[in-house]
């Protein structure tokens, strides 16, 4: 893991498009907290939206996920522009295995994923320790939603990344997916005991309830989040599963 | 012990067959060169074997299958088609990578970088290059840190004639060294004056493959077997002669370039002297004879067309 890791580094460090890609996820994330912490604090928002002890951790984690979809840019074209230069092929003809290199790029996803949640404790901390509460972790488990959420997306844009290889491509048919297609589908699917929650970026999404602000019809959550959570790993081993297998048929 | 051991590869592209049982043995410490017009097959095979692509059917090992594929790969040097760098990383940083992958120490990478003459460009981003040194770093990637093997596509692509002659100078030194090189080109003259074997392909089928004289000395068109030699013979107009020397005996064919005539005979069958016997006979003075062994040109050509 560590050698792979390391190859990584050695590949991103001087990607100047990932760093600054990266930093704007991490100010847009930022930025749009402590905006609504202001309009919290005596904004349009006072009264509705809490941002101090506990409230805090769902509250960030639910802000922060409405750009997660920035990360999921990073990995796409990342993982697009090794295609471009046909990197990955010499790295496989250096050596790696087909699994190693889509190793590799899963621990990008994790780092990634990680990095998104770390900010979002972060940033929880900073903005509820002004509060009148003390610090309390009794909804934290709302952060690790969060990087569930993360991991789902993050994965699921990096499959599509491996499927479509061009990035302008890959990033117009996830976003379709993510905003079009499957708000469709749940809508659609909601009417058979709401299993249309249970859809891959939407489990992950009810986790954090009462959903995406870009999402066309929010119906509320039926399920339990033992189960939206069970959905989601379900979800995210398939895609992982994908992913290796689709990079060890194809050609490079 | 062979180094790599080829079996029935066979790939496809929907209705179009790229390789057809291609079947192929490479002993240790050869130069091998897979030979083929444009879209013959060579770097389908190559990349077949280096895992840049999946074959339909068959398989091939290295070593023996004494370790796996990709274990395998890290004992190879291997330049593929194109050279494949991030070009926003330097010489060096892309050479770390590889040295990495391959568990390589990266002080091997200078002395890579001065066997190709890129020392004093190693720290200039790869996008600043031009192809010739894109190439150049590419031969330095497929020879960091000493490998078992190095397989060569077209290594000469986009060098200057100064660059052809360092990577021929290169491959025999390397290959003096007792290491194995595979190297595929469709340029006959390259792969004559470096290597020891030989494999041809046409149209995803291997024609012939071996040591480079048993090549050479394969059976004729006309059936008979043994070497075929030709002769370059100048005098007097060169269509009366072709058309003198069509009609002697033991002579396969004749083809006119320039002011001198080409024929082609078994080897043994007609001896330089008798030739400028028949045609003195015949009232033509021979300004010119030069006896040739066939070279892989000849038998490449009889085999493809």
């Amino acid at each position: 893991m560590l050698y792979l890791a390391n190859i990584e580094f050695l590949k991103l460090r001087r990607d100047r498009s990932f760093w600054i890609l990266t930093a704007l996820f991490a100010s847009s994330v930022t930025g749009a907290n402590y905006m609504a912490a202001g309009l919290a604090a005596n904004g349009p928002l006072a009264g509705v939206v809490d941002f101090s002890f506990p409230s805090a951790w769902k509250v960030v984690s639910f802000i922060s996920s409405f750009l997660l979809v920035m990360p999921c840019l990073v990995i796409i074209m990342h993982a697009c522009s090794e295609h471009v230069y046909r990197t990955h092929r010499q790295n496989v003809i250096d050596g790696l295995s087909r699994g190693q290199y889509v190793t590799a790029k899963l621990l990008l996803v994790a780092g990634l994923s990680l990095f998104s949640t770390l900010l979002v404790v972060v940033l929880a901390f900073a903005l509820g320790l002004p509060g009148e509460r003390p610090v309390s972790f009794a909804g934290f488990e709302h952060a690790g939603y969060f990087f569930v959420q993360a991991t789902m997306y993050i994965s699921l844009a990096f499959l599509v990344a491996l499927v479509v290889k061009k990035s302008a491509l890959a990033i117009g048919l996830f976003c379709f997916y993510a905003f079009v297609i499957e708000n469709m589908l749940e809508k659609y699917l909601d009417k058979l005991h709401h299993v249309g929650q249970l859809l891959p970026l939407a489990s992950s999404d009810h986790l954090l309830a009462p959903g995406r602000l870009m999402r066309i019809a929010d119906m509320g959550t039926a399920w339990s989040p033992p189960a939206l959570l069970l959905a989601s790993v379900v979800w995210i081993g398939a895609c992982l599963l994908a992913c290796y297998y689709k990079y060890k048929k194809q050609d490079l | 012990m062979d180094v790599l051991t080829v079996e029935r590869i066979t790939k496809r592209y929907g209705a179009v067959t790229a390789l057809e049982e291609v079947s192929l043995v490479v002993p240790e410490g050869v130069v091998y060169g897979i030979l083929g017009p444009n879209g013959s097959g060579k770097t389908t095979l190559l990349g077949i074997v280096t895992d840049a692509l999946k074959p339909s059917a068959g398989s091939y090992r290295f070593f023996d299958g004494a370790r796996p594929g990709h274990e395998a790969r890290k004992e190879m040097g291997v330049l593929l088609e194109t050279p494949n760098f991030y070009p926003y990383l330097s010489a060096r940083e892309n050479l770390t990578i590889v040295a990495r992958i391959k568990g390589r120490d990266p002080a091997g990478i200078r002395e890579a970088l001065r066997a190709v003459n890129l020392l004093e460009r190693q720290h200039a981003p790869f996008k600043t290059y031009s192809l010739g040194m894109k190439q150049r770093l590419a031969i330095a990637a497929a020879l960091l840190g000493d490998p078992r093997v190095v397989i060569l596509d077209e290594p000469t692509n986009g060098l200057d004639p100064e660059g052809i002659a360092e990577i021929r100078e290169l491959v025999r030194r390397v290959a003096g060294e007792g290491r194995t090189i595979i190297l595929a080109s469709h340029l006959l003259d390259e792969v004559e004056k470096v290597c020891s074997h030989v494999a041809i392909l046409k149209r995803g089928r291997l024609l012939a493959a071996g040591d480079i004289r048993g090549v050479l000395s394969g059976a004729g068109d006309d059936g008979a077997t043994g070497e075929i030699v030709t002769m370059e013979v100048a005098g007097g107009d060169p269509a009366t002669l072709a058309a003198a020397l069509g009609r002697l005996d033991g002579v396969l064919s004749t083809s006119v370039e320039g002011g001198a005539v080409t024929i082609s005979c078994a080897a043994g069958r007609l001896a330089p002297g008798e030739v400028n016997r028949y045609c003195f006979e015949n009232d033509i003075v021979l300004e010119r004879l030069v006896a040739r062994e066939k070279n892989l040109e000849v038998k490449f050509l009889e085999l493809t067309k």
